[in-house]
């Protein structure tokens, strides 16, 4: 900007002297003919006498002026006066003027020529110009510290003071910015209430994204600590059921060695569980589908070994895509065992420890569908005791429960595991029993109870007692598949071996064929 | 007082035209051997330009004293400017010291008589009051 402004000064200033120049020689040159106008009569008659002395006179006079360098007289081609002209500048052209008889006007005398003075006129060109210039130059200075001062008043100022107002400018404390005086209404005023509107609507977002982040912050603290607290276990796995998080119930459920081998990929969470077979397709069906999958799992390590715990799985889709299987424990154990002892309780006689009647009849239908299927043979033997009544009469019911206790000892012991045995009465017991051999193990394994019973039974008080039993035994499925059936017959032909003194057995089909 | 104005004007411009039949005559000595004189070399003459005759002679103009009405017409006729403007340019000679004008004469009698008696001498008069005692060698008609 100064660089182009002392440009357009320079070219100016150039401009003006030309043209000041011009002016003062057309100005001088006017002057110079205005001065031999003047002094055209006399020199006339001095050029028309030949009057060397009137035409120096006149010279003189001319010369007087500062603006005339030099002066000739010509008389007739004589030289009158010759002044100042020595020293002519050659190529700047001197005014002329023809002169004509006093008298005779068509008579010319002679000539006048004034040499006008070149530096005279080029000195007041100059000052003139340099005057000129020098009062545009002030002029051009006052207007311009005028602008400059207008300018920075009315633009600058205000918007350095925004600038200020914006580099100080906290989200924490925001302050609107005050609008200049002189600037109400105008476009600097607008600018600094949309700054302003501008800047609240960022400091109100600005709170309310604070605002959101806190509560968020607050509820994530919740969750976390909802989630560290809980005393239910928590474990995020990926679909795959690799652990993401566990949560420290769950830590402390499996131990830290599992810990350690689930999170390092060593182990697979299905390892966990006894039963991982059942652990690994809760998992795929939890994974795949939508369901919450519920199953129990027996804990196959860690410091809770053997406890029983149920896992909820359920897939969770977060809204970007990120899915994962949340998964919930709680230690079921106890229940489980009160489960057992309720189902014990229920299901058994409380005094023998076998099968009560209700649960045995389940038992061994089930057990009868299932010979019937894969085409095996089992017997039902119905068993009475002997001597039963008189010796709990003798020695009471106390007596009484300790021969019954007595004789579910027997009967396990020549049974097998699987074998069915259930109190059906006061002193009365039903067995079911899968032989290979059909009758002829029946026969067999009936000899054994009845074998078992010829030892003496030593009652609490030391006394010596003795029982025996009468055996009726059906066979499924020579003689049905039908369990009510089945127990009618084998009972008649435990009647039969009752009636035929006890101490025996009898199979059903015997019993008909007499 | 109008009409005196217009009259005085009217003689001041028709005086002179009012010398309709007199003509004015330059006239030197009769011994002076120039046969005539032009115009030009009256002006000359009476106005100082030329100081003597073509022959080389001296020369010595006689004019008149005051204004009279000879002298206006000759002026007039010779030079076309009034006796006032003459009188100007002799007096800014006068003052620069450089000029003689002429002399100065009461009446013709008196230049006829100058002319006379001088060889050098010139003068004028009108056309009738010429004498043998001098030679007409330029002649002003009153027409200009």
């Amino acid at each position: 900007m100064l660089v182009t402004s002392a440009l357009v000064a320079c070219l100016i200033g150039f401009i003006t002297f030309q043209r000041i120049y011009h002016d003062e020689v057309q100005a001088s040159t006017q002057a110079v003919r205005q001065l031999a106008a003047t002094v055209k009569n006399t020199v006339s008659i001095a050029a028309y006498l030949q009057d060397q002395q009137l035409a120096r006179e006149v010279a003189d006079g001319l010369l007087g002026n500062d603006i005339v360098q030099g002066v000739a007289v010509h008389s007739d081609n004589r030289l009158l006066v010759d002044a100042g002209v020595t020293e002519w500048d050659a190529d700047y052209q001197a005014e002329c003027l023809s002169l004509s008889s006093p008298f005779v006007v068509e008579e010319r005398v002679g000539s006048l020529c004034l040499y006008p003075s070149r530096s005279y006129f080029e000195q007041r060109a100059t000052q003139r110009a340099r005057s000129q210039i020098s009062v545009m130059l002030e002029f051009g200075v006052v207007l311009m510290l005028l602008l400059m001062t207008v300018m920075h008043r009315l633009f600058s100022q205000p918007i350095k003071l925004l600038s200020r107002h914006l580099h100080s400018f906290t989200l924490n404390n925001p302050q609107p910015l005050v609008v200049p005086k002189f600037h109400q209404g105008d476009e600097i005023g607008a600018l600094f209430e949309d700054s302003n509107k501008l800047l609240g609507s960022v400091a109100e977002a600005f709170k309310r994204e604070r605002a959101l982040r806190q509560e968020m912050e607050q509820l994530e603290n919740q969750f976390r600590h909802i989630f560290e607290q809980a005393s239910s276990g928590i474990a995020i796995l990926d679909l795959q059921g690799a652990p993401k998080v566990l949560n420290p119930s769950f830590e402390s459920m499996i131990g830290a060695e599992a810990v350690a081998g689930i999170c390092a990929g060593t182990m697979a969470f299905e390892e966990l569980a006894v039963n991982r077979d059942e652990l690994a397709r809760a998992v795929v069906h939890a994974a795949h589908t939508r369901d919450v999958v519920n199953t129990d799992i027996e804990l196959a390590l860690g410091p809770r070994q053997g406890a029983w715990v149920h896992l909820a799985m359920s897939r969770v889709d977060e809204a970007d895509g990120d899915c994962y299987l949340e998964v919930l424990s709680y230690d079921v154990s106890e229940r489980r065992e009160r489960e057992a002892q309720f189902r014990l309780e229920a299901e058994h006689d409380p005094l023998t420890g076998v099968l009560n009647r209700r649960a045995g009849v389940r038992r061994i239908e089930t057990l009868l569908q299932d010979i019937q299927a894969t085409g095996r043979q089992c017997a039902i033997f119905m068993l009475d005791l002997d001597r039963f009544k008189p010796l709990n009469d003798a020695f009471g019911h106390d007596a009484g429960d300790h021969a019954l206790v007595w004789v579910v000892e027997r009967l396990r012991k020549v049974t097998r595991g699987g074998d069915i045995i259930v109190r059906w009465g006061g002193d009365e017991f039903l067995l079911a029993v899968e032989l290979p051999h059909g009758m002829e193990d029946a026969d067999q394994l009936a000899g054994r109870i009845l074998q078992s019973f010829e030892q003496p039974l030593t009652l609490a008080d030391g006394q010596r007692a003795s029982l025996g039993a009468s055996i009726g035994i059906a066979m499924s499925p020579q003689h049905g598949s039908e369990l009510p059936m089945l127990i009618q017959y084998a009972d008649q032909a435990m009647y039969a071996a009752k009636i035929a003194q006890g101490n025996q057995r009898c199979f059903f089909q015997l019993v008909a064929d007499n | 007082m109008n009409r005196c104005r217009l009259l005085l004007i009217a003689l001041l411009l028709g005086s002179p035209l009012c010398w309709g039949g007199g003509d004015i005559v330059v006239v030197v000595n009769p011994h002076n051997p120039v046969p005539a004189l032009s115009r030009g070399e009256v002006i000359d003459l009476y106005m100082g330009r030329l100081r003597q005759f073509p022959d080389g002679q001296g020369v010595a103009p006689v004019d008149y004293v005051a204004e009279l009405p000879i002298k206006t017409a000759f002026y007039y006729q010779l030079t076309r400017r009034s006796l006032a403007q003459i009188n100007a340019y002799w007096a800014r000679l006068l003052f620069n010291g450089s000029a003689r004008p002429p002399l100065q004469a009461e009446s013709a009698r008196d230049v006829i008589k100058a002319v006379a008696t001088d060889r050098a001498a010139i003068g004028y008069i009108y056309a009738n009051e010429v004498t043998d005692s001098v030679k007409v060698v330029a002649r002003l008609t009153a027409d200009p």
